[in-house]
């Protein structure tokens, strides 16, 4: 259960660093008596106007990222074995279907589950590094500056 | 049967019905889609690019309610007919399966198909559609053998007369593969005439003619299937097959006019079409083709009542299937019937609005 500790306490840290620096660019952008003033001397730390919100925003992604996965992560893994707690163990909830456990179809469905999300991934990442060129590559595409 | 059952049932078919409209807008303007983006790509030629990019919206909104719909199926055949639910999990796990891996290919595909349009090579991009197209009729191939099972169950019978599971014996039942025909012939002429339809309001005659080229091609196919599935319903499933013919044949018979006024206006709409003018009749011819697949759906689902299942000349009822684990109480029922009647006046509205009113943001299209 170690695992577990460190999922449930890195989703705490990470929790603690989302909120903190969820406050310091609220306060660091609209002006509050004496709070205004601390969030900007912590802003500071971290350079110049640019990076430091970039790094506050960064944290703040973090900060909410991390927790929501690892949430998960101590809920579903924390419970083994049990699915539900006390009463059932898997093994008395899986389909009673040869196929469900058959390694064939488990490669099936593995296969995908990662096609999917590796699909996925790469098309987040071509939406995010390339340039729209739509009309270039319509034309490009359809044959007219050829 | 009590009035928790019934109104499940009913509820159950009011949703079948809704997802089936939306579904198959969605899986024939992506067949669509699919074969214009690759054609614009093989055959230089630009037109087709624009079309299939105006198909592909058509295909984004309908795949979310058919979405919508599907969800809301699902929550009735888990809290109505549990039996039903896990029946049917067991013994048809591999069309389940099939099924279900089709959606979860299908719907990344459409979003990678979406976003990645104009970022990447246009190969690529056409191989991206051709996965998302074909994966969709994936769908029927797995949920169409529950269909066929409900009516004929052969490989249902074989798990209780054994105790095990049929595996691929769903694609044996001769129901099947009559049902499947029908259903990929309609949607992709329901694809044609919702293509043609949307053209139309925007004076687009070359997609109007290849929409309606592509719509009237597999109405003209449902000359054959859909008197082969007739056929195959008396020789398999004569319970059904009979209800068809005495209670429900005003409906068949309306459906049959309707089809018969599908061909005939089809036929002058793609006539004007061809020689380079938009027949006024084309816009109604989406609603039209549509309104057949209702007819279709409620009397392959609808003429069961009050069975669930049909074994030959007999039926077993509804309530054998419902949830044995409590006993719904009827506020819960009322409460849920609301929900229904509520989700189907927002989302029908916001479908219309959706895809009349242009609400997907585009960039600007020029040739």
């Amino acid at each position: 259960m170690p695992l577990i500790y460190t999922a449930y306490y890195t989703k705490v840290t990470f929790a603690i660093v989302g909120g903190l620096a969820a406050a310091v660019l609220f306060f660091y952008f609209y002006r509050a008596p004496g709070l205004s003033a601390l969030a900007t001397a912590i802003a500071r730390l971290f350079g110049d106007e640019r990076r430091r919100v970039f790094i506050l925003a960064l944290l703040l992604v973090l900060g909410t990222v991390i927790p929501a996965v690892m949430g998960w992560y101590v809920r579903e893994v924390g419970r083994k074995p049990w699915t539900v707690y006390g009463l059932l163990y898997p093994s008395e909830l899986v389909t009673p279907v040869p196929y469900s456990t058959d390694p064939g179809f488990l490669a099936f469905a593995y296969f995908v589950v990662l096609a999917v999300n590796l699909g996925g991934f790469f098309a987040i990442y071509i939406v995010a590094t390339r340039e729209y060129k739509f009309l270039e590559l319509l034309k490009k595409g359809a044959g007219v500056s050829q | 049967m009590n009035d928790a059952v019934f109104i499940g049932f009913a509820g159950l078919g009011l949703s079948v019905v809704l997802h089936v409209i939306f579904a198959s807008m969605t899986l024939g303007t992506g067949l669509l889609a699919a074969l214009y983006r690759w054609r614009a790509y093989r055959q230089n030629d630009p037109w087709a690019e624009l079309f299939a990019r105006k198909v592909f919206k058509a295909l984004i909104v309908s795949e979310l309610f058919s979405g919508v719909w599907g969800t809301i199926i699902t929550v009735f055949l888990a809290g109505f007919f549990t039996a039903l639910t896990t029946l049917a999990t067991n013994t048809l796990f591999i069309p389940i399966a099939i099924a279900i891996a089709s959606i979860m290919i299908r719907i990344p595909a459409i979003a990678i198909s979406w976003y990645t349009w104009g970022k990447i090579h246009p190969r690529t991009h056409s191989l991206v559609m051709w996965i998302m197209a074909l994966s969709g009729f994936g769908v029927p191939f797995g949920f169409r053998a529950i269909f066929a099972e409900i009516n004929n169950p052969t490989a249902v019978g074989y798990y209780f007369q054994t105790g095990l599971n049929p595996g691929w014996m769903p694609y044996a039942n001769p129901l099947f593969w009559t049902l499947y025909l029908h259903t990929v012939a309609a949607v992709i002429s329901v694809g044609g005439f919702v293509a043609a339809s949307l053209t139309a309001l925007e004076k687009g005659v070359r997609g109007v003619k290849a929409g309606l080229t592509w719509g009237y091609v597999f109405l003209i196919s449902q000359l054959v299937f859909g008197p082969l599935y007739w056929y195959s319903l008396g020789q398999y499933s004569p319970l059904l097959f009979n209800a068809v013919n005495t209670t429900y044949s005003p409906l068949l018979g309306i459906k049959l006019v309707a089809v018969v006024a599908l061909v005939v206006l089809g036929y002058m709409a793609l006539k004007s079409a061809r020689a380079g003018a938009i027949h006024p009749a084309t816009k109604w011819l989406a609603p039209l083709a549509l309104f057949t697949v209702v007819a279709g759906e409620i009397l392959n689902d609808g003429a069961r009542y009050p069975n669930m299942v049909l074994t030959g000349n007999e039926g077993i009822p509804v309530a054998l299937f419902a949830n044995f684990y409590m006993e719904i109480p009827m506020p819960a029922v009322y409460v849920i019937l609301a929900f229904l009647i509520l989700s189907l006046v927002v989302f029908t509205t916001a479908a219309f609005y959706a895809l009349y009113r242009r609400f997907i943001a585009e960039i600007p299209e020029t040739e």
